[in-house]
């Protein structure tokens, strides 16, 4: 939803899925999914297994045709035009498998060595300005630069470069993948669950990184079971459900919102327009509100208002009401959706 | 791009690559030093004890066999030598697409900004480099034998013919035993169409390997199709060849275009069928040489190859498991 005081961004969207679907044989693995992402933002995933966060992932990498719809990068064709799309993206998969058979050190050099020196731009990046990017040598991406910057992040990571990764363990190979995946400061990043096996240290690191990212002005796509870190890092946040996008939310909206409850005079008529107000008796009500507090609270009290209590809304309760919402459960939230179109 | 693709490819196999190599080097200079241990007048008794049913599978005459020549390109007919080949091109060829996805590693190497016929041909070529080595050191291992080796030949004395000029050996005296050193008896660089069709062998192998593998997601699955492929056309070319009637069955098979010592023969007895896909051999037949066999599986190799490319570029990458 796009709040009254926030400037409408009228610039071609990074990313932009159009009414994309993907079946296998009878199952539909993702159903008619649309949005955008714009440049910058950090877009987090969420949905429980088997929703289609990892297909429209892997929709968006080129890596499965679509069924139907259309998805592109930069521009790009996702499936059609992959190659030059991945030119714009790196990407970590949930569980990255990497070469068994060469030592951590040749796994980065080949990372930082197969990228061409600068990615191409797409037609719907001809008028932006090229990203400056920390490599950048004369116009041109050095791959010896792009590998030192590898070696430091694995060494900030406290990864050993000369072990084998047939004997690292899983946490290892995940660091290692972020240095691979990092290193080369595409303009989009996609992380598919990048901390599931990281510790706590490690975790806080990547979450440090993740906002040097945006910092940037990197654009990076965000899949995660850990609220706290979706909430922690993410601009905004879909909840997809069966294959289905069920809701696109803004996280400092989320932020801002509360849940309240109270008692008002009888014979009060009182509906906020566009939030979800609920009469639970005949005077009392459950309103859940994305305004400011001091926006809200002297309209309330002007009203009379008694027993007023007041809970801070978390990413977990807006993502149960999207799930209840989709299941065609309790009356959900319609202000959380997104326009259709997901902007 | 394609630099740090060959050299993954090189750092993963180097240790199979070189293993083969040593191998295939070391068994045509060990097939060199066994003919050199047995004696030629003995090794034609064996011959011509065998019993028919036998001879009528081997394709090569009888008096080129019994040659130092013969007996060294029926080495590249062993069993050895295939197996080393297809150790090679089916572990290669079955890692390209099924391995790489069973592995999980095609996941972070699509996402980068390398096409996949990029993905698939560069790895494809140091397979095909691998197979092009192994032919060669099947050459370099001969001509290790043959530089290195001395023979055992036995001589009868011989008595000359006064007047005539002619020397008899005299049969019941003893012989008597030499050392002489192979390259006087063999030339190494007659082997080369045995060399040549090993090489059209495994690009066949490769292909057949590259298909299974480009429409499986597991790797065993790709390596079991195709090793049950090549027992199958191996048994089937035997079966044709033991029993005429189903001769037609040959067709069915790639091993019967793979003829190395038939081939050495062929060319070391009639130059005509050295540069020629045809010439006329025995009896003025219109004969094929090694040269339309090994077409024929080249021809069905890049065949395959070029088939599997395509399913790869359009089929869908599964998640790994």
């Amino acid at each position: 939803m796009v709040g009254q005081s926030e400037v409408v961004i009228d610039v071609e969207p990074l990313i932009r899925v159009e009414g994309l679907g993907k079946s296998y044989g009878d199952f539909r693995a993702l159903d008619h999914c649309s949005l955008q992402i714009h440049a910058g933002e950090i877009f987090g995933l969420l949905g429980p297994n088997g929703a289609g966060k990892t297909t429209l992932m892997r929709c968006l990498l080129g890596f499965v045709r679509p069924t139907s719809g259309q998805a592109t990068i930069g521009g790009f064709d996702c499936w059609a035009q992959r190659t030059e799309a991945h030119a714009q993206l790196s990407y970590m998969p949930a569980q990255p498998q990497l070469p068994r058979l060469l030592r951590a050190r040749d796994v980065l050099r080949f990372f930082a060595e197969v990228r061409p020196p600068q990615p191409p731009r797409g037609p719907s990046q001809k008028n932006q300005p090229p990203r400056l990017d920390s490599a950048t040598k004369g116009g041109l991406t050095n791959a010896s630069v792009r590998f030192e910057r590898a070696c430091q992040l694995a060494d900030r990571l406290q990864l050993d470069l000369n072990r084998w990764v047939a004997l690292m363990s899983t946490g290892m190979r995940q660091k290692l993948a972020i240095a691979a995946t990092l290193c080369a400061e595409t303009p989009l990043v996609f992380l598919d669950e990048p901390t599931a096996n990281l510790d706590p240290d490690v975790r806080s690191q990547l979450l440090q990184e993740l906002e040097t990212l945006r910092a940037n002005g990197t654009t990076v796509v965000f899949s995660s079971h850990v609220l706290s870190e979706i909430e922690q890092v993410c601009d905004r946040v879909a909840v997809l459900a069966k294959g289905k996008l069920v809701g696109i939310s803004e996280m400092r909206q989320l932020q801002q919102g509360s849940v309240i409850t109270g008692r008002l005079p009888a014979g009060t008529i009182w509906e906020p327009i566009g939030e979800s107000m609920e009469w639970t008796a005949p005077d009392r009500f459950k309103w859940q509100s994305y305004r400011p507090l001091e926006d809200v609270l002297p309209g309330l009290l002007s009203l009379g208002v008694r027993d007023l209590k007041i809970e801070t809304l978390g990413l977990l309760d807006v993502y149960h009401r999207h799930l209840a919402y989709h299941a065609g459960g309790e009356a959900s939230d319609r202000s959380l959706h997104g326009k259709d179109d997901g902007t | 791009m394609i630099g740090p693709l060959l050299r993954k490819t090189w750092l993963e196999t180097r240790w199979l690559l070189g293993g083969c190599l040593v191998l295939m080097c070391f068994f045509f200079w060990l097939r060199v030093w066994l003919v050199s241990r047995l004696d030629s007048g003995r090794f034609q008794q064996i011959l011509e004890l065998l019993p028919n049913q036998i001879r009528s599978l081997v394709r090569v005459d009888f008096s080129f066999i019994v040659t130092h020549t013969g007996r060294v390109s029926i080495g590249f007919e062993e069993p050895m030598v295939m197996l080393i080949m297809a150790i090679w091109c089916i572990s290669r060829g079955s890692d390209l697409v099924s391995g790489e996805l069973s592995r999980g590693t095609m996941e972070m190497l699509l996402a980068q900004p390398i096409s996949r016929r990029r993905a698939f041909f560069v790895p494809l070529c140091y397979a095909l480099a691998g197979v092009t080595m192994l032919a060669m050191a099947s050459l370099i291992g001969t001509w290790l034998g043959v530089a290195t080796i001395q023979a055992n030949e036995a001589y009868y004395p011989a008595i000359t013919i006064p007047l005539i000029g002619t020397s008899v050996p005299i049969p019941f005296a003893k012989p008597i035993e030499m050392r002489v050193p192979m390259y006087e008896l063999v030339d190494w660089r007659a082997f080369w169409p045995g060399a040549v069709n090993l090489f059209a062998l495994g690009v066949t192998m490769l292909g057949l390997a590259t298909a299974f593998s480009a429409y499986d997601r597991y790797r065993w699955r790709a390596i079991g199709g195709v090793a049950i492929t090549l027992i199958l056309m191996s048994i089937v070319k035997v079966v044709a060849m033991s029993y005429a009637p189903v001769g037609w069955l040959g067709w069915l098979s790639i091993f019967s275009a793979f003829e190395p010592a038939l081939f050495i023969s062929q060319t070391s007895t009639n130059p005509a069928a050295t540069w020629r896909f045809y010439f006329f051999g025995k009896g003025d037949v219109l004969t094929m040489s090694h040269w339309t066999y090994n077409l024929v599986l080249l021809g069905i190799g890049i065949g395959l190859i070029w088939h599997a490319s395509r399913v790869f570029e359009r089929r869908d990458l599964p998640a790994p498991l």
